[in-house]
């Protein structure tokens, strides 16, 4: 019998991993600062841990094999490098340490990482195979841990996700300041470059990756992603659109530099997991526009 | 001239680097989580883990350059405990070398020749592909935050020195050359597995120090090289140790299938004109005749 352990289990994308697995029957350990309050329907199958200083010695064994679903992390785009310390004790340490205890119980890991992993490649959409360059500390976390995996006895699916959206998502995102701005008749001001290309994908896609990564035990990396890129420009137009408001966006940045875009390759996660994203950007954003603020109109 | 950090500097290569400074007549801070030995007892001394400790708020001095060569060469076969102490002890505690001072404007980052990987034969600065081992995987890490650092800030200058196998006094029984001195020493005989044709690349602990003194003073920002500046064959290591030590050379026979290693060292030649002074032959005569000494 395998058990599915999720780190990071009160997140944006953990919440939803868990109640996943526990709707499919599956025996699974939710795993965060808070998950006890989160997940009282667990019982001891919830444990509140915080990863960067707890005692993984203290976690529940069990009988049988142990999947990893290792989504844990603090977020921050700084590149001050004092960070650093702060980010990897939770992320890569912190999954490495709870690897250590677990030894050969665990026999498959599912690792969200990030397509900060690439830093601003000039080709567009990117590879799965496309050289990494980390451009701020979260990415070194992130690749720190990839690495790591990638020379640890089980099979690993590393799966480097684009942008995600949805109920729970940060409010800072551009796609939530346009989506406010609209809402209240107001344009949504673009603060930077508008034709920078950004790849944003629904919370509920990337629970299907992780659930599919974790079923298929696939070993290696994969991109997970929309599947398509969305200019910052058009991705106002969209916000505008769904609030029913016929304006054009007011645009404050300009070009500066290379443009900085992202924009997935799903190519392998397609062949190998059998990845395919269900929720258009369109629909997503109708979603939330309603969730936020009630029904949406149409132009 | 500047001032200078040196973290881990009751190491083996940490304590040569701040002699040569000194002899430079440079002023050093030096930083260990031991105390100072008693042969750098004249300098300004921290000691602190700057594995386990952020370093922030602390008394540090202010130091234009840090010299960061602290850090852990267990060299193991993956494990998820000893990665947690690699991560701590290389790439954690570069971010936090460059906490310690609000001032540092250059970084010389020791790194190691098995940043390289799986790379075989005269390896050059700019080959890439992944470290396989965990203490390369941990080395190249620590690269990366070295090149957050720099590029930051406009200002900041960053020197990378990648050495090839240190030797000398302090080093770890467990490397393949001291394995053969003891060898040597304890049963008069020397038998290798490995072809004497197979090429390998080591630097003495002086030497290497001399040239990261190198990288921190004059040379240009870059990644670098540091090494003997050939390949060393088995067969000249070995004949090394049984001239001076006076055992008997064996046979070679064994790993036909291990591939030659060693740098390129053209780059930092042609940068700083540094060249190794200790001869291998007189380096090993050296090692032999001091472990010599311990045995009795």
């Amino acid at each position: 019998m395998t058990t599915y352990w999720v780190t990071g289990a009160t997140g944006l994308i953990g919440r939803r991993v868990v109640d996943r697995l526990w709707r499919e029957n599956k025996d699974v350990v939710a795993i965060s600062r808070s998950a006890r309050r989160a997940f009282a329907h667990l019982g001891e199958r919830a444990v509140d841990l915080d990863l960067a200083a707890g005692d993984v010695a203290a976690l529940p064994m069990h009988e049988g094999d142990i999947v990893l679903i290792a989504l844990a992390s603090r977020i921050t785009t700084s590149a001050d490098v004092g960070l650093l310390r702060q980010l990897m004790s939770v992320d890569s340490i912190g999954h490495l340490r709870l690897l250590d205890h677990l030894g050969d119980a665990a026999t498959h890991v599912v690792y969200a990482s990030s397509c900060t992993v690439y830093g601003w490649p000039a080709r567009m959409p990117v590879s799965d195979d496309a050289p990494i360059s980390p451009a701020n500390v979260y990415a070194l976390n992130k690749v720190a841990c990839e690495r790591f995996l990638a020379l640890a006895p089980m099979s690993v699916s590393t799966l480097r996700i684009a942008q995600v959206y949805g109920p729970g998502a940060s409010p800072e995102a551009a796609l939530y300041a346009f989506l406010s701005r609209a809402a209240a008749g107001e344009p949504p001001i673009i603060r930077s470059d508008p034709e920078t290309v950004r790849d944003y994908v629904h919370v509920d896609d990337v629970v299907n990756a992780i659930c599919l990564a974790a079923r298929s035990r696939f070993d290696g990396t994969l991109n997970i992603g929309s599947g398509s890129g969305v200019s910052l420009r058009n991705l106002a137009h969209l916000c505008l659109e769904v609030a029913g408001l016929d304006r054009e966006p007011l645009v404050e940045g300009s070009p500066k530099g290379p443009r900085q875009n992202m924009w997935l390759d799903l190519a392998r996660a397609r062949q190998s997991i059998g990845y395919q994203p269900q929720i258009s950007l369109r629909q997503g954003i109708e979603n939330e526009y309603r969730r936020l603020f009630g029904a949406t109109r149409t132009i | 001239m500047s001032s200078f950090l040196v973290t881990g500097a009751a190491g083996q290569l940490g304590a040569s680097i701040v002699r040569e400074l000194l002899a430079r007549g440079a002023h050093v801070t030096g930083t260990d989580r031991v105390p100072a030995p008693p042969s750098l007892s004249s300098i300004p001394w921290v000691e602190r883990d700057l594995a386990s400790e952020s370093g922030n708020g602390l008394a540090w001095p202010d130091v234009d350059t840090v010299i960061h060569s602290a850090g852990s060469k267990r060299d193991h076969p993956f494990r998820a405990g000893e990665a947690v102490e690699l991560l701590y002890a290389n790439v954690v505690s570069t971010a936090a070398a460059l906490g310690c001072s609000r001032s540092v404007r250059r970084l010389v980052l020791i790194s190691s020749i098995s940043v390289y990987g799986a790379t075989v034969g005269e390896i050059d600065e700019s080959m890439s592909g992944y470290p396989v081992s965990s203490y390369g995987l941990s080395k190249w890490l620590a690269e990366l935050v070295a090149a957050l650092w720099v590029g930051a800030d406009a200002c900041r200058e960053l020197v990378i020195i990648r050495l090839s196998q240190v030797y000398g006094p302090m080093t770890s029984p467990d490397n393949a050359m001291y394995r053969l001195i003891g060898q040597a020493l304890e049963s008069g005989r020397l038998d290798l597995l490995c072809p004497a044709t197979l090429l390998r690349d080591y630097i003495h602990v002086e030497d290497a120090a001399r040239a990261i003194v190198e990288g921190a003073l004059g040379c240009p920002p870059g990644t670098y090289n540091v090494g003997a500046g050939r390949g060393l064959s088995m067969g000249e290591i070995a004949a090394a140790i049984t001239e001076t030590s006076g055992a008997v050379l064996g046979r070679f026979a064994g790993d036909e299938a291990a591939k030659d290693r060693y740098l390129s060292t053209a780059l930092f030649l042609r940068a700083t004109g540094f060249v190794p002074r200790i001869k291998l032959r007189d380096g090993i005569a050296r090692e032999v005749s001091r472990l010599r000494s311990e045995q009795r």
